[in-house]
């Protein structure tokens, strides 16, 4: 049995693992470097989006590790191109902003930096890898060893809050592997192959005897990733997760892992979506419930993370939305939406990063922190709210409107009409509570509760007489880096809105 | 076209900046672009061929940046830009030097633009977008003053209303794409979709987005509300501009889509009951605003009504009201935001002499509302005759719209009554805004200056002047109007219709308008005598609240932050979805294997038996060993299977998990919380039978479908000729699937690192301390050479069992040599490097058990984040270097060495991938040992300490 072997198409994957072990072996070399191995953790990513890019452009057909029929236990289209390029992207940017937190400010010993980027890089290149990966058994490891590096990151946060954010992660996530390696096994048994690539779904859908198999199959995964995607009802760690972690973690929680989830997802569905069974229709419910419970639960969040932790949840919905339907740009619109998650996730994160810099971590950010955010930091406050706007779909983020439509599109086509009616009304609750923060950084600083509105806005209009405004509370200027950082997200948001064919074309 | 659209959006990019130097002269600097865009409009004035353009901007969806300026396309631009230049030009007086300027410009002009580009879009998502556009930054403007808590909650009251229509009309114009096949707007008119029941649909929900910005009932609340705006916004978006999307949405829309069942029906009857309602309410405002605003909604249902008629009598009809709207509307506004600026006072009750201090301001609102109320030969009468002509028509006989004589009547009579209240509370607002009140002390007011006055002045003026051009608006507006069917008279705008009913009508409405402002304090009374049952504004504002209430209970129940509570959720959904579907696959030819030899069913009872019993122990310790003991069951099964190296590695993994538990129960309470009780407990009972049964079925299900020969009936062969080796687990674990167990070891690592810091948030890299190093140790027991262990000298010798240490002494050497054996023996016979590795790691702990921390440092003086580390790199490092010689990743390579002493050995090069697993499972086990063993330990002694430091100073 010989292997052929595109060390190109590997790359992509291989790249952030050597990266991990270099982390480590430096770490041993030069210990107790703090900035150091997030500096190699940045290179490895960027390296591997630039694998991912030379691929591209001298026409790498991103197969690797064929077998002499044919078949590739690897392969990435431009689909899974796409996603693996997303991943890699969204992880370098976590890892900047990893490099720019405050490391004198972590519990134990300084934070233990190596083994922090070493996880982010493991767990990255599990997610680059789980796009490709067409093989049950690698598929399986791929989405471990995307997922149980993040428990750690979580857990070496430190804290109270992080532990039990950590326990929460970990034990839905056993549980959660557990159904998948239950599905891998009905999948196994159903189709008689751990290759992924090949028409035996077809021939085993086409078989009555197998056909029920593969439903439960299909179930038994839409379950098992659903956790790694916040799909609820599997939803119940994100917000403990994320409020243990810190803004940079609840980052890589909420981009490079959802993207290795959807990758993975997709590896099987698309198996599936030309097929339309009943795990669809499961799948349609599990979306309708996510945006419902994310944005109904969002509505009243205060604290930051876990507002965006509700977020999560919803935009999940979305993004399985277009999947739930027959159609034959739904695979490319989910990863489409994924996309602008992203984007828009990241700006979100970035400002609350840098917030949490500049207020050394005081407390945890809330709306409150917000306030008059416009008039004193109006660079952090406009790219907060492009990415707001962006998740809620609405001008001028409209490469967020954009990506609504495009999710919207497969489901009006295939006229599922109650998941039209639930998505059109989520997407008006989501309208308002994005907008509800964007608010925030609109109002004045000493905003009072609002019971006592109308004696306080007097009190305020004679403050204004007398020239005494209230004070706005000084926050420290942001490390330049959030600001370089802002600035690039932004910058996405906007070329992308101005021309969404860029984002588009990707996928 | 997008030029003109981009210079507005520049231009608000520009206008912070600019604001900085100009102060609020920045308005009249930004008046020049839609200024521009005004002349441009009017030299584009509508000819043979409408002015296109068109630039690719998604093709997957297929939307272009299209561009189309037809006549209706014409006339609005002139509206938006020729106002917009207007009302900018006006902020200038009416705004303070103050640092909201620029970024209020900004949003107006941003606005101005959306609009613009609102109009002249010729794509259906271009038009989505750009709707959008203006509800977010409308949101803005009326906003403005975000300080005050009515204006942050009128603007999210706007922006909700309409996003959800926006949102509505999304999908309709998705189903519309989908079923015209394109979703240029133009195509689709020339060339509309055959009449379906989706068509319908489609048309409604497209409705309901222009229905929503319009101010239709049951939308019509948020208009009102949106007057916490600056007047100014409200003279340019709640009158010329953004309101006039739905309208025109509706005007554009009814050439091919009038004729769709429902539309007539629903706008005709929403429109005529927002003209009476609208009207109604504004009769008993007192704030001048507030009436203008009423009287909107009123005129916006009016203008639907006339528009979604479908002749080209009222079509023309109605775009003549549209312009005249627009004109006398804003001039309306303005005028207010004059009398708010310079007398700081709106309320009709107090306003007194502004006519006599003010004639200029009173003479241009005189003649806006006498062009409101239809008075010759004001644009508003030009527009308002056609309006009813078209109407008569149509009670004669439909005028080809199908309507029947009784709904037809109907509007027109709702038409009527409307234009006499319409009448009623125009005398009102200009009574109320300018006239002297007898015992009203005279308003303290300042002239306004004349740059102050000049929009107004030159908006009344249009409404004289333009009701002159009637003819010359007929002939431009023809691109539009003839796209409907000629009617039973010919289509004009005219100051003299002729006598006859229409004119009759104008008249009726204007003398019964006036007799009902005389009449206006009885009304007023009566007005407050009937009591209002329900009002959308109070629907609105219930729904809200019920989300918000939802939220709150929801989050209550749902954010408990119980582990457990989230667990059974995630179980009852599985029970829910693939328990079913599991049912569903059950089918009846299903068969159940019972067993081969009835040994396997004494191992299934033991772990049955086990299991049950985990349940129900109430120690901790019992149930970890039970757990432990269902694990040596299913390696009993694994034996009987013949499968000796599986059932090595699950013993071995057990043994391991099970010390693991002891180690860490050391710190838990012996037994199990009470909580939950024990109601909750059986329930918690059942659904893990119910889980255990659905998975069981699962499984049988699946092997029951088993159709395909087994993946591993072919990897005997494979072993040897792909890995070079016989024992088929191993050679599978390291050569044929490397890839995964790759990736699983860093797993491994990555895990070992997460579990240790969940429990110990301390340093991982803790420091080696043997017995040499305790500086006590060396004074109080000199070390000798005669004792079997060195560490237990640590221990309180009531701790110490000398039998074990010698035990221990002895054993030690041995497992380490099997452990090693295993892994180099793996290729070929039971072993390989993950068993070797456990054997190892069980040496490890049965020195620490013996001796103590400090033992355990003895025997394995490293640290386990290096062991780790090295075998991890060692598996990789093997897995690359084939590649150095020219061959694949982990590719496996073999030689047959002689070594002097050991032999002649088969020698595979994947047992360095081997190696390299063997030190990840050691070094796990060595991190387990340390969190588990020695952290704990120094716990306890340091809880000891405290312990024993309390208790003294009780004593004391």
């Amino acid at each position: 049995m010989k292997i052929s072997f595109d060390a190109l198409a590997l790359a992509p994957a291989v790249v952030p693992m050597v990266g991990a072990l270099l982390v480590l072996l430096v770490d041993v070399v030069l210990p107790g470097r703090a900035r150091l191995p997030w500096v190699l953790a940045v290179l490895a990513c960027l390296g591997g989006l630039g694998a991912l890019i030379v691929g591209a452009v001298t026409g790498g057909h991103g197969t690797s590790l064929c077998d002499a029929s044919g078949g590739c236990y690897w392969q990435a289209d431009q689909t899974g191109v796409g996603l693996q390029g997303l991943a890699l992207a969204s992880a370098a940017v976590v890892a900047v902003l990893a490099l720019a937190e405050k490391t004198s400010d972590m519990p134990g010993t300084k934070g233990h930096p190596a083994v922090r980027a070493m996880l982010v890089l493991a767990a990255t290149a599990g997610c680059v890898g789980v796009v490709a990966a067409r093989d049950l058994g690698s598929w399986l490891v791929l989405i471990e060893l995307a997922t149980i590096p993040s428990v750690a990151l979580v857990a070496l946060r430190g804290g109270r809050q992080a532990a039990h954010g950590a326990l929460t992660l970990l034990v839905t996530a056993l549980v959660s592997f557990a159904v998948l390696a239950l599905g891998a096994a009905v999948w196994f048994a159903a189709t008689g192959t751990a290759s992924m690539t090949g028409d035996q779904v077809l021939d085993a859908f086409a078989d009555p005897a197998r056909k029920p198999l593969v439903v439960l199959a299909m179930m038994l995964v839409i379950a098992g990733v659903g956790f790694k995607l916040s799909l609820a009802p599997f939803h119940a760690w994100t917000p403990e997760a994320f409020e243990g972690s810190g803004s940079w973690v609840a980052a890589f929680l909420a981009t490079t892992s959802k993207v290795g989830a959807l990758g993975g997802m997709l590896v099987v569905l698309r198996a599936a979506s030309s097929l339309g069974s009943s795990a669809l229709t499961a799948l349609a419910v599990v979306a309708a419930l996510s945006m419902t419970v994310g944005n109904v639960m969002a509505w009243r969040q205060d604290g930051a993370l876990r507002f965006m932790a509700w977020s999560t949840v919803a935009q999940a919905g979305w993004v399985v939305l277009p999947m739930t339907v027959v159609a034959g740009g739904s695979v490319t619109a989910a990863a489409a939406y994924l996309a602008l998650y992203t984007i828009g996730t990241l700006a979100v994160f970035v400002v609350l990063a840098a917030l949490e810099d500049a207020r050394s971590r005081e407390h945890e950010t809330t709306i409150g922190d917000l306030r008059g955010l416009f008039r004193t930091r109006p660079m952090m406050a406009a790219t907060l709210a492009l990415g707001l706007l962006a998740l809620a779909g609405l001008p001028p983020s409209i490469i967020g409107v954009v990506a609504k439509i495009v999710a919207l599109k497969p489901v009006v086509a295939g006229g599922v009409w109650w998941l039209v009616v639930i998505a059109l009304l989520n997407a008006v609750l989501g309208v308002a509570v994005y907008l509800r923060w964007i608010a925030a950084m609109f109002a004045p600083v000493a905003t009072p509760a609002p019971e006592n509105d109308d004696v306080s806005e007097e009190a305020a209009a004679v403050a204004a007489l007398s020239g005494n405004e209230p004070e706005l509370t000084p926050l420290p200027r942001p490390k330049k880096v959030y600001g370089v950082l802002a600035a690039l997200v932004s910058l996405a948001v906007v070329t992308t809105s101005l021309a969404p064919n860029v984002l588009l074309a990707l996928f | 076209m997008i030029l003109l659209i981009s210079v507005h959006l520049l231009a608000a990019l520009a206008a912070p900046a600019m604001a900085l130097a100009l102060g609020r002269k920045v308005f009249m600097a930004l008046a020049i672009v839609p200024l521009a865009t005004f002349v441009w409009a009017v030299l584009n004035a509508p000819g043979a061929a409408p002015v296109t353009q068109t630039v690719s901007w998604i093709p997957s969806l297929g939307t272009d940046l299209a561009f189309r300026m037809g006549a209706l396309q014409w006339l609005l631009t002139l509206v938006v830009a020729g106002v917009g230049a207007l009302v900018l030009f006006y902020c200038a007086s009416y705004f303070h030097d103050d640092d909201r300027v620029g970024s209020f410009a900004a949003t107006f002009i941003a606005f101005a633009g959306s609009m613009l580009g609102l109009v002249l879009a010729d794509d259906l998502l271009m038009v989505y977008v750009f709707w959008e556009m203006t509800t977010v930054f409308s949101y803005l403007l009326i906003g403005y003053d975000m300080t005050k808590r009515s204006a942050r909650l009128a603007a999210m009251q706007a922006l909700i209303v309409t996003t959800f229509g926006g949102l509505a009309m999304l999908v309709g114009m998705l189903m519309l794409g989908h079923l015209a096949g394109t979703m240029r707007i133009s195509k689709i008119l020339a060339d509309p979709p055959a009449a379906s029941g989706l068509l319908t649909a489609a048309v409604m929900l497209v409705l309901v987005g222009a229905l929503s910005k319009s101010a239709i009932v049951p939308f019509h609340f948020w208009l009102p509300g949106a007057m916490s705006a600056p007047t100014p916004v409200s003279a340019y978006l709640h009158a010329a501009s953004m309101v006039k999307a739905g309208v025109y949405l509706v005007a554009l829309l009814a050439p091919a889509f009038a004729g769709v069942p429902g539309w007539r029906a629903g706008i005709l009857t929403l429109g005529v009951l927002t003209m009476l309602v609208g009207g109604w309410r504004s009769l008993v405002q007192c704030d001048v605003k507030l009436i203008l605003a009423y009287g909107t909604v009123s005129q916006l249902g009016f203008l639907l009504v006339v528009l979604s008629v479908g002749t080209r009598a009222a079509a023309l009809a109605g775009v003549a009201l549209l312009l005249a709207h627009a004109l006398f509307k804003s001039c309306l506004f303005l005028v207010v935001g004059i009398i708010d600026h310079n007398a700081g006072n709106r309320d009709l009750r107090t306003l007194s002499g502004l006519g006599r201090r003010s004639p200029v301001l009173f003479a241009a609102a005189a003649i806006a509302g006498a062009s409101m109320v239809g008075f010759p030969p004001l644009l508003g009468f030009v527009a308002k005759e056609s309006v009813l002509t078209a109407l008569v028509d149509v009670t004669a006989g439909g005028d080809g719209t199908g309507l029947g004589p009784v709904a037809a009547w109907t509007v027109l009579v709702g038409v009527v009554v409307g234009s006499i209240i319409t009448t009623a509370y125009t005398l009102r607002f200009l009574w109320g805004a300018f006239a002297d009140k007898p015992g009203v002390e005279a308003t303290d007011f300042k002239t306004p200056s004349p740059a102050f006055l000049a929009s107004p002045v030159v908006l009344a003026v249009l409404s004289i002047g333009v009701a002159f051009f009637g003819g010359p608006l007929t002939k431009s507006l023809e691109g539009y109007t003839h796209q409907f069917p000629p009617g039973a008279h010919e289509a004009k705008l005219a100051l003299w219709h002729g006598l006859g009913l229409p004119l009759g009508l104008s008249v009726l409405a204007l003398v019964s308008g006036a007799l009902m402002f005389v009449a206006r304090r009885p009304i007023a009374h009566a007005q407050t005598k009937v009591a209002q049952p329900w009002s959308a504004q109070r629907a609105y504002l219930s729904l809200m609240h019920g989300v918000d209430r939802l939220s709150v209970e929801v989050t209550g129940f749902m954010q408990r932050g119980s582990v457990s509570a989230y667990l059974a959720v995630t179980l009852v959904v599985l029970l829910a979805f693939p328990g079913v579907a599991m049912l569903m696959a059950w089918t009846p030819d299903v068969q159940v294997h019972v067993w081969d030899t009835p040994a396997q069913a004494a191992a299934g009872l033991v772990v049955v038996l086990a299991a049950i019993m985990t349940a129900r122990a109430r120690r901790r310790l019992r149930a970890a060993l039970l757990v432990g003991v269902t694990g040596y069951g299913c390696a009993v099964l694994f034996v009987l299977q013949g499968a000796p190296d599986l059932a090595l590695t699950q013993v071995l993994v057990e043994t391991a998990s099970v010390i693991a538990f002891v180690l860490v129960l050391r710190r838990l309470p012996t037994y199990f919380t009470d909580r939950p009780l024990s109601a909750q407990r059986y329930v918690r009972a059942l659904l893990g039978l119910a889980v255990g049964a659905a998975v069981a079925g699962i499984m049988i299900v699946a092997t029951n479908a088993r159709t395909a020969q087994p993946v591993s009936v072919g990897f005997p062969e494979a072993s040897v000729d792909f890995g070079g080796g016989k024992n088929i687990v191993s050679v599978t674990l390291v050569d044929i699937r490397a890839w995964d167990t790759m990736g699983e070891i860093s797993v491994l690592v990555a895990a070992a690192t997460g579990v240790a810091s969940l429990l110990f948030i301390g340093t991982r890299r803790s420091t080696i301390r043997r017995v040499g190093d305790l500086p006590q140790h060396h004074a109080a027991e000199p070390k000798t050479g005669g004792s079997w262990l060195s560490g237990p000298s640590t221990l309180a010798p009531e701790k110490r069992s000398i039998i074990f240490e010698v035990v221990t002494r002895l054993v030690f050497p041995a497992m380490v040599m099997v452990g090693v054996y295993l892994l180099f023996a793996g290729h070929n016979f039971t072993g390989g490097g993950f068993a070797g590795g456990i054997v190892t790691g069980l040496a490890l702990v049965v020195r620490y058990l013996a001796g103590g921390r400090y033992e355990l440092d003895e025997a394995a003086p490293i640290d386990a984040g290096t062991l780790l580390g090295v075998g991890l790199v060692i598996a990789a490092g093997s897995g690359l270097a084939p590649l150095a010689f020219g061959g694949a990743v982990l590719e496996s390579y073999q030689y047959d060495v002689h070594l002097p002493l050991l032999g002649d050995h088969h020698l595979v090069t994947s047992l360095f991938f081997d190696i390299g697993v063997y030190l990840v499972v050691v070094g796990l086990i060595l991190d387990l040992l340390r969190t588990f063993g020695s952290r704990i330990d120094r716990q306890i002694i340091s809880e000891e300490r405290d312990n024993d430091a309390t208790n003294a100073e009780v004593a004391r």
